[in-house]
């Protein structure tokens, strides 16, 4: 009887489920990269912007004002915000680096301009082109070019051509949002 | 009592259990191609009972266990420490070492994998196949206490709630292998966080098991007013927080973690390629191995791995992002790792001793 009992209590105790549940302190970790601030105001540029809640913000570049990874079904897309004095180049050149870099032709400043929807923000209007080679599937890009002032500011989504499908309406949200 | 020792002891189970092992080892092997490592052997060898139609047979590890108790009947007999059984009596026990050896590692051997960044440290390697639910309470001054559900409580239905944490989940959905997928409505608001803009789509096992990305749906009570459905994926580049009592949580679903007894940074890494082509011929990480604050250098290459108070760790394979290099180191903590070199010894006297008794005998017998 009294192994029985041994035996019943010992089930007990192993059935117990908080031996699935462990709880440990560390020392604190740098939350800062993993919180999303709502709007982003960087001293040493005169605009802000307003990031859409399941964007993350990483590491920025020297060149890049801003960097952002925004999940998609597939992926991860890579988001960009530059900024470069004068017109950066002229929106023919940049354009045709974009496309090169998927494998795409040049293509001239008209059917260039055929591609553009202009958008608005709250600084002013702003180019957006979508630029996608079927042959490519895992490189596409949504690109906006917008003027203020003396600079351009340049903003990019680099995914897969679902990911810019999927993520077009965020893209422009944000792109919408400069002030 | 002699009468039951001697019926589980007996010589037919064991070459029952024998040639039951020879077939599972058989079809466990030939349904990897279908199913994938894992999955085999977790079916096949790991389990208590496979079920085939509805029919449960004994799986591997049930075979072993009788297996186990047979071998160890025979220690019951008498004279078995006399010359002629000696060679016998050592050959079982290096066998019963061996499976004792192969429950060890079964029960409480671990594996994963260290992922450093060049010049980042680590302390934690990550189990390939068993996901952790973790809430981090960030408002406490001590430092982030952390409260982890392993993986046997991540199911459908499951309610997960601890003294450490001031609400309660409740599981809706739990995923193995999903991929989140954006809504084209906005969620209604129950929905809180990525679950506004995205639900996770349940997908096919992946053969590779360690490629499946786990996902759950999980509903939030007991808040002040952040109750609502949220979801978590395994990956998930924006950590889900939540906001309570004047305390701030984030919620991850991630590999479970098992933190090491010391640091590792990873100084350099390098790779030597084959002339003239893009595959690598080998690679190394030159390691910090930081203990008490004091570093010392260590180099882990392809058939040089790092042994440190019960760890091993391997070379197993690297990530290149532009210059970003990143090293991927194979860890194992398996507490029955010398048991199969010594059985094994054992086993060899023992036949061996066996083998010269009845040569030396026969040798005797025909001189006679």
């Amino acid at each position: 009887m009294k192994t029985l009992i041994y035996f019943v209590i010992l089930l007990c105790v192993s059935c117990n489920e908080n031996k699935y549940v462990k709880i440990y302190t560390l020392p604190k970790i740098n939350s800062a990269i993993e919180k999303v601030p709502l709007e982003k105001v960087d001293n040493k540029t005169p605009f802000s912007w307003t990031v859409p809640a399941n964007w993350l913000e990483i590491d920025k570049t020297s060149m890049r004002l801003a960097s952002f990874n925004a999940p998609y079904g597939n992926g991860i897309a890579d988001i960009s915000v530059t900024n470069f004095s004068g017109d950066g180049g002229g929106l023919k050149a940049n354009v045709n680096r974009w496309r090169k870099q998927i494998g795409l032709e040049s293509q001239s400043e008209q059917i260039i301009n055929k591609s553009i929807i202009v958008k608005k923000s709250k600084i002013g209007e702003y180019k957006f082109i979508k630029i996608i080679n079927k042959s490519n599937e895992q490189s596409a890009f949504l690109c906006s070019i917008m003027k203020i002032k003396n600079s351009t500011i340049f903003i990019k989504m680099k995914a897969s051509i679902d990911g810019v499908n999927e993520l077009e309406n965020e893209f422009l949200e944000f792109c919408s949002s400069f002030k | 009592m002699k009468k039951y020792i001697k019926i589980i002891g007996s010589p037919k189970i064991f070459s029952f259990t024998v040639m039951w092992m020879i077939i599972l080892v058989f079809f466990g092997t030939i349904v990897q191609k279908d199913i994938g490592l894992y999955a085999a052997q977790m079916q096949y060898f790991s389990s208590w009972f496979i079920w085939v139609l509805f029919m449960p047979l004994p799986s591997g590890k049930l075979t072993m266990l009788v297996m186990l108790v047979n071998l160890s009947c025979y220690f019951f007999r008498s004279n078995i420490l006399s010359n002629k059984k000696l060679g016998i009596t050592i050959t079982h026990f290096g066998v019963i070492l061996m499976l004792i050896g192969g429950a060890l590692t079964s029960f409480f051997s671990h594996e994963g994998s260290v992922i450093i960044d060049e010049g980042k440290m680590s302390n934690y390697y990550e189990n390939y196949y068993n996901k952790e639910f973790v809430i981090v309470n960030t408002t406490k001054n001590e430092g982030d206490l952390f409260t982890v559900f392993e993986s046997p409580l991540l199911q459908r239905n499951s309610r997960l709630s601890h003294e450490s944490i001031p609400f309660q989940i409740e599981i809706l959905d739990y995923y193995i292998n999903c991929k989140p997928v954006s809504r084209i409505y906005e969620g209604e608001d129950e929905f809180k966080g990525m679950a506004k803009n995205f639900f996770l789509q349940q997908l096919p096992l992946e053969k590779e098991y360690e490629k499946n990305i786990s996902g759950m749906i999980y509903k939030i009570s007991n808040t002040q007013s952040s109750d609502g459905i949220y979801m978590n994926y395994v990956g998930q580049p924006i950590t889900q927080t939540l906001t309570t009592d004047n305390e701030e949580f984030m919620l991850i679903l991630r590999r479970e973690r098992t933190y090491l007894p010391f640091d590792l940074e990873l100084v350099d890494f390098e790779k030597v390629m084959h002339p003239g082509t893009e595959i690598a011929k080998s690679y190394s990480s030159l390691v910090n191995l930081i203990e008490n604050n004091i570093p010392r250098k260590v180099l882990i290459s392809m058939n040089e791995p790092l042994r440190h108070k019960g760890y091993t760790f391997y070379q197993a394979s690297f990530i290149e992002n532009g210059l970003k290099q990143t090293t991927v180191l194979a860890t194992v903590k398996n507490h029955g790792r010398l048991f199969p070199y010594i059985s094994t010894i054992i086993m060899c006297i023992g036949i061996l001793y066996h083998m010269l008794f009845m040569v030396s005998k026969r040798f005797n017998k025909k001189r006679v």
